[in-house]
């Protein structure tokens, strides 16, 4: 609905209103139009609904994949801790699972590691190791140690029937248990990553445990 | 994390969790970094002024207002602000305005019904657009996403001033009665 403006006033600036609601106005044209438009309600209604519709506009631009490292440098500059930024979205879990691009790549850890395609898992060509996590013989997800200064762990778990706060457990070739960190399942499903805190070729099982002790899966990793 | 609302996630980042943080800039970066690339078409120039956008939603997400517009528009409505004074600076060009629009989803040949039917976020916006006559659509991105004044707009176009300016209010306030936009006052 056009604003008819009610007074000689409001005729003057109305040209006025889409360029000072984009903020292209200048000198003492925008002087004019904004001491009216503060005194003046319906004008500064129309300078915000046009300020939203060029706001609405930009939601057009296109998304561009920004170049490598982006993340990397991002987070610094945010001041982001860097355990916390291990925390995947499931999309992004999806498209190297799915995809078998560069885990690490996706990780934003930049050590190269390629998978390939190839039944529940991925293959990887190089030192990282997967492994599928089951319960009673059924895939509940994927597990991922990559070797490296630090190494890396990546977890995906799926269809485990369970939401709440799991934890991440670790079993050494040496028989010791570590608590490695927790994260959280959404309707079963969840993912992480996160710094080892022994050597990669040290993890012999991964386990992800609930809250009062229940196993929801396990995966034994083969160096 | 990563289904929270992106009203969630910037009430988190207020108040410092870096894992809402982290959340945000993945849903957001390839749409902040698209925008500035499509702005400045240099993938340095796009990626300075994307990171700052983004350390800026970080740090200023108090002052986000959900009645006053959607996380998307205040996140790029802080990009192109950016990319506008990186414009400035670098006295650069701006980009033609057929490459933010075909870039985007937008393009200068397209139907209002082809936009319609095309798959995008924010179809009522792609129709609005594309519902205006080539010529006033040019002039309305290169003021709103380009930042041009109407006299800047009027010597790229080759057209007298007052009909740049007609065609940036115009096209504009034709969006608005097409988009029916709602705003809470301040």
């Amino acid at each position: 609905m056009t604003i008819n403006p009610p007074d000689p006033h409001c005729q003057g600036v109305q040209d006025e209103l889409a360029e000072l609601a984009l903020g292209t106005l200048s000198g003492l044209e925008r002087s004019v139009a904004l001491t009216h438009v503060e005194g003046c309600p319906n004008c500064r209604a129309e300078v915000n609904r046009l300020s939203a519709v060029a706001d609405a506009i930009l939601t057009l631009a296109p998304e561009v994949e920004p170049q490598a490292g982006f993340e990397t440098r991002l987070f610094e500059r945010m001041g982001v801790s860097r355990r916390r930024r291990w925390r995947l979205p499931r999309r992004q879990v999806q498209r190297v699972a799915l995809a078998g691009g560069a885990l690490l790549g996706a990780l934003g850890l930049g050590l190269g590691l390629a998978l390939t395609s190839g039944g529940g898992v991925p293959a990887i060509d190089t030192a990282a190791i997967a492994a599928n996590l089951t319960a009673d013989h059924t895939s509940r997800g994927e597990v991922y140690v990559a070797p490296g200064q630090p190494g890396w762990l990546f977890m995906s778990v799926d269809h485990a029937q369970v939401t709440g706060l799991v934890t991440c457990r670790l079993t050494t070739v040496r028989g010791d248990t570590i608590s490695v960190g927790t994260f959280w399942l959404a309707s079963g499903s969840g993912t992480w990553a996160y710094e080892l805190p022994v050597p990669a070729d040290q993890v012999k099982r991964a386990w992800v445990v609930t809250g009062d002790g229940q196993v929801l899966a396990s995966a034994t990793l083969a160096h | 994390m990563s289904e929270l609302s992106d009203e969630a996630l910037l009430a988190g980042m207020a108040v410092g969790d870096e894992t809402a943080a982290v959340t945000f800039v993945r849903r957001y970066q390839r749409r902040v970094y698209g925008l500035a690339v499509s702005m400045l078409g240099d993938a340095q120039a796009a990626e300075d002024v994307a990171q700052e956008a983004l350390v800026r939603a970080w740090r200023h997400a108090q002052v986000f207002d959900a009645r006053r517009g959607s996380a998307a528009t205040w996140v790029l409505a802080i990009t192109r602000n950016l990319a506008i004074d990186a414009m400035r600076v670098r006295r650069s060009t701006p980009m033609d305005p057929a490459r933010f629009l075909s870039l985007g989803s937008v393009s200068l040949d397209e139907s209002p019904e082809e936009a319609a039917e095309a798959h995008d976020a924010t179809p009522g916006v792609r129709a609005a657009l594309a519902s205006l006559p080539p010529e006033q659509r040019r002039a309305l991105v290169l003021a709103v996403v380009y930042g041009l004044t109407a006299a800047d707009v009027s010597e790229r176009e080759s057209i007298p001033l007052g009909t740049a300016k007609t065609r940036i209010r115009a096209g504009l306030q034709k969006l608005r009665r097409t988009m029916d936009v709602k705003v809470i006052q301040p």
